[in-house]
């Protein structure tokens, strides 16, 4: 009988968890969000579908658990995030989409380079080019994360055999893309745990977060690759170093109605 | 950290309003209840070197959307540049700015309806004559044409007037269609998205209002968005604008207001950055435990010998670190519970192009926020460099932070918001800042400099701190500010002995230029085994030129130390060992002095040369 409760160890030298208010200069959240959590679950197990007819589950992030980065390390009178300051030069533009490379590849249209170091002398505005940005990352993070797998509408008797073959890949560090921390340059490495283990004890953190975002896409059915964003909300509270997250059709999360899901 | 702000502004801010903000204004044409116009004045402080002008708290704003709705070149209501309102100026006449000056007159005319006088100033300026006498009034006291005016009618300012206020709220959703963020709401195809501020169902604001007071940061002075998706790059999921993080108008007004008021009233300049702080109940100047760390009492350092000791008892009284551990025990035992559930906030900002780059966010409750500033000063606290049994006095935290550099310019921001963070957080010491300071505190001592009492504090704070993040209290606890002959490092012993043979040196020698510290100091400092010795055999010949008890001391001490190493001086110091090894330097310095002083109040003659 596999474990309802899939618990994963993750951790990494940076992460940046942007908060939407501060994406530009970019500024993380204090933990892990439960989307950014969802998406290593997904990196490491998923059947999703292009048109999200054959979707067959989702996973549900029901705890973070902030772990100390060091176990030797005697913590200060109360555990607070170390946060690090990167600065990179990047572009102003967002990469083609595929159908433009499609039009470039069959020359209906002229290629449109991005001049990743030119600037409005250059390029006559200032909508292109490269511009300097910071990015408040953390540094040194690690979590116990806890999910569970909620199989779509007709799959539910493969939850079993979902669930072991989760357990299996996990347990031998497969995955299908490396897991992130909230961007692709800052990879997560991730360990399985087995029920009855003995780990670390979470930090002494207590504190009220304010609304943290939940997810960018509804979860509440199988959704395309073309869903639009329908960002959902919680009340993050930390207690004891453990956040609880809400299950995403509790009236705890904060959702906008009428929105297309994400398998 | 929006919530907080925008809690801040309901508490603080009651006439926190969209369409409505604070504005300084240099100049006004005074006109008679008549209408006719008199004479310009200067607002403000007149007799100030660099006169700002006057505040109103209350005036009319147009935002970045509505200036730009319905392609009409518009411009400001009531208040604008003397370039709008006079047309002075080179670019007076551009086809733009005129568009600009009739547009004013227009708004002046349509709200003639509430406030009649206005009509008055509208037929006025637009009279060429009498436009021409303004600007030459404005010309005569040498106003700029990007310097703000306003009118003042019959004695009193039109903008303080709250009859405008429902004019000015229908006139501006007319901008817009109806909704002062309707047309740029559609282009997102969003009805309605959460509100990161409130979690309430909110259209969001196309564009937020800018935060000014960031100038002197790398900010610009037109004032900067914190909150702004401006290029392709910055949005994601086909999310237009400031779609991408879904405030109300209302909210983004709310923070903006917050901000500006936090930073003009209640921030602290930090080399390239500014922290913004706010208490959640109100606390009192000599409660704040904030200014307590950026601005500590009275130092005297440089005060002379005779007087330190009267000095040193008024500054035991004044001095932040004992006010700060007063304050604590005063909460701790429950005679301060006005303060005792008290929280605070701390909001690290700079500018960075056009935009504001957030560097830290800290909150947490008030006695934690004593409890670690008072922490702060005992883990800096160090030997004043005269010797004696005083501390050096608690130094602020600028000059905490410029023991790192040579000058402030050369402080970089993130190191300021990380040290920042050391302080307010209790955390260690960050190890570039430590590196920093070991380099200048070498310069000092190769340059016989006068050693720099928060550069050594830093060293021990940084020791301390590191310490007890390993749970290594016997080190931290060896780690004292006066000198500690038990102290477990070699290292610390090696700088003792370099003090005590240049020491040596100077009582056989005198004054030789380039002594053995100047000569030797850097190479002992890193390779102790090398230095050490030869400078133990050359102390044979400056011993010899000794009177005999002093010779007897020196050689007593010298034993004393040396027994302290062991099998002998290491071979080679890490950065950590070398700072180390300056503070063992530094206290046994200190330490020689106090001594010498001692022995000169007691007996003169067993210490002939008993100066500092």
């Amino acid at each position: 009988m596999t474990p309802k409760d899939q618990v994963l160890e993750v951790w990494g030298d940076l992460a940046c968890f942007t908060r939407p208010e501060l994406k530009v200069e970019r500024f993380s959240y204090p933990i892990i969000t439960p989307s950014a959590a969802r998406g290593i679950y997904d990196a490491i197990y998923c059947k999703p579908n292009r048109y999200g007819r054959e979707a067959e589950f989702r996973w549900q992030i029901t705890a973070v658990e902030v772990l100390p980065w060091d176990s030797q390390e005697k913590p200060h009178s109360s555990f607070s995030p170390s946060y690090i300051a990167l600065r990179r030069n990047e572009v102003k533009e967002k990469g083609p989409s595929d159908r433009t490379v499609a039009q470039w590849a069959s020359g209906r249209e002229e290629p449109q380079p991005i001049f990743a170091d030119a600037d409005k002398s250059f390029l006559g505005t200032d909508a292109k080019g490269r511009t300097q940005r910071q990015t408040m990352a953390l540094r040194h993070v690690r979590y116990r994360l806890h999910a569970e797998m909620r199989p779509w509408p007709g799959f539910e008797e493969r939850q079993q055999a979902l669930e072991a073959q989760f357990r299996r890949r996990a347990g031998h560090g497969k995955c299908i893309y490396q897991p992130y921390f909230g961007c692709r340059e800052f990879p997560a490495y991730f360990e399985l745990v087995e029920p009855g283990a003995e780990g670390v004890s979470p930090v002494d953190w207590d504190g009220d977060l304010g609304w943290m975002l939940y997810d960018v896409f509804d979860l509440s059915r199988p959704g395309t690759w073309e869903s639009p964003a329908r960002i959902s909300l919680f009340d993050a509270r930390l207690s004891s170093g453990v956040l609880q997250v809400p299950d995403y059709d509790s009236a705890a999360v904060l959702k906008v109605e009428g929105g297309e899901g994400r398998c | 950290m929006l919530k907080q702000l925008v809690e801040y502004a309901k508490d603080h801010l009651p006439g926190s309003e969209p369409g409505f903000t604070t504005k300084t204004v240099k100049w006004a044409i005074v006109f008679a209840s008549s209408g006719d116009g008199l004479s310009v004045v200067e607002l403000g402080d007149t007799t100030a070197k660099r006169n700002p002008g006057r505040e109103f708290t209350r005036c009319p704003e147009m935002g970045f959307s509505q200036m730009k709705a319905g392609g009409v070149t518009k411009s400001h209501f009531l208040i604008d540049t003397t370039e709008v309102v006079a047309l002075l100026g080179d670019k007076a006449q551009d086809p733009k700015n005129l568009a600009k000056h009739a547009y004013f007159l227009y708004l002046l005319r349509q709200a003639s309806a509430v406030l009649p006088e206005l009509e008055n100033v509208a037929d006025y300026l637009d009279d060429p004559a009498s436009l021409q006498q303004v600007q030459e009034r404005l010309a005569e006291q040498k106003a700029k044409p990007n310097e703000k005016v306003t009118f003042r009618i019959g004695g009193a300012f039109p903008v303080e007037s709250t009859a405008w206020y429902d004019w000015w709220r229908s006139f501006r959703k007319t901008l817009s269609g109806g909704s002062a963020n309707g047309a740029k709401r559609r282009s997102a195809g969003d009805s309605s998205m959460r509100s990161f501020v409130s979690g309430e169902l909110t259209s969001p604001a196309p564009t937020h209002p800018k935060i000014t007071g960031l100038a002197d940061v790398g900010g610009s002075s037109m004032g900067s968005p914190l909150i702004g998706f401006d290029k392709d790059a910055f949005t994601s999921y086909g999310l237009s604008q400031s779609a991408n993080c879904a405030v109300s108008v209302e909210d983004a007004t709310a923070y903006r207001d917050a901000l500006n008021d936090l930073l003009a009233k209640h921030s602290e300049r930090l080399a390239g950055a500014k922290v913004a702080y706010w208490f959640a109940k109100p606390v009192a100047d000599e409660d704040n435990p904030v200014q307590m760390l950026t601005n500590p009492a009275e130092n005297g350092e440089d005060s002379p010998a005779a007087k330190r000791q009267a000095q040193q008892q008024r500054r035991e009284e004044a001095n932040a670190q004992h006010r700060a551990h007063e304050l604590l025990t005063a909460i701790r035992d429950g005679e301060r519970p006005d303060l005792a559930d008290n929280r605070y906030n701390a909001l690290t900002l700079s500018g960075a192009a056009g935009r504001v780059m957030v560097r830290d966010w800290m909150e947490g409750s008030f006695a934690e926020l004593v409890e670690n500033i008072a922490a702060w000063f005992d883990d800096l606290a160090i030997v004043h460099r005269a010797g004696g049994n005083a501390l050096a006095p608690c130094p602020k935290f600028l000059a905490v932070l410029s023991a790192t550099v040579r000058e402030l310019d050369d402080l970089a921001a993130p190191m300021v918001s990380r040290v920042w963070r050391s302080a307010l957080h209790c955390e260690p010491i960050p190890r570039s800042a430590h590196a920093q300071a070991l380099a200048r505190v070498r310069l000092d001592i190769l340059n016989d400099a006068v050693p720099n009492h928060a550069r050594m504090g830093l060293l021990r704070a940084y020791h301390l701190r590191a310490h007890r993040s390993k749970g290594d209290d016997v080190m931290a606890q060896a780690l004292k500010p006066y000198l500690n002959e038990e102290h477990p490092s070699l290292a610390y012993h090696c700088g003792r002995l370099m003090a005590v043979y240049a020491a040596l040196q100077h009582a056989a020698l005198g004054d030789v230029g380039a002594g053995v510290v100047q000569r030797y100091y850097a190479a002992a400092s890193a390779t102790p085994a090398l230095v050490l010795g030869r400078l133990a055999r050359s102390s044979q010949f400056h011993l010899n030129k000794l009177e005999g008890g002093l010779t007897y001391w020196y050689e007593s001490a010298l034993s004393q130390i040396w027994s302290r190493l062991g099998d002998g001086a290491p071979r080679t110091l890490d950065l950590e060992e070398q700072s180390l090894f300056a503070l063992g330097y530094y206290q046994q310095l200190a330490d020689l002095r106090t001594k010498k002083t001692d022995d000169k109040a007691a007996d003169t003659t067993t210490n002939p040369k008993g100066d500092d």
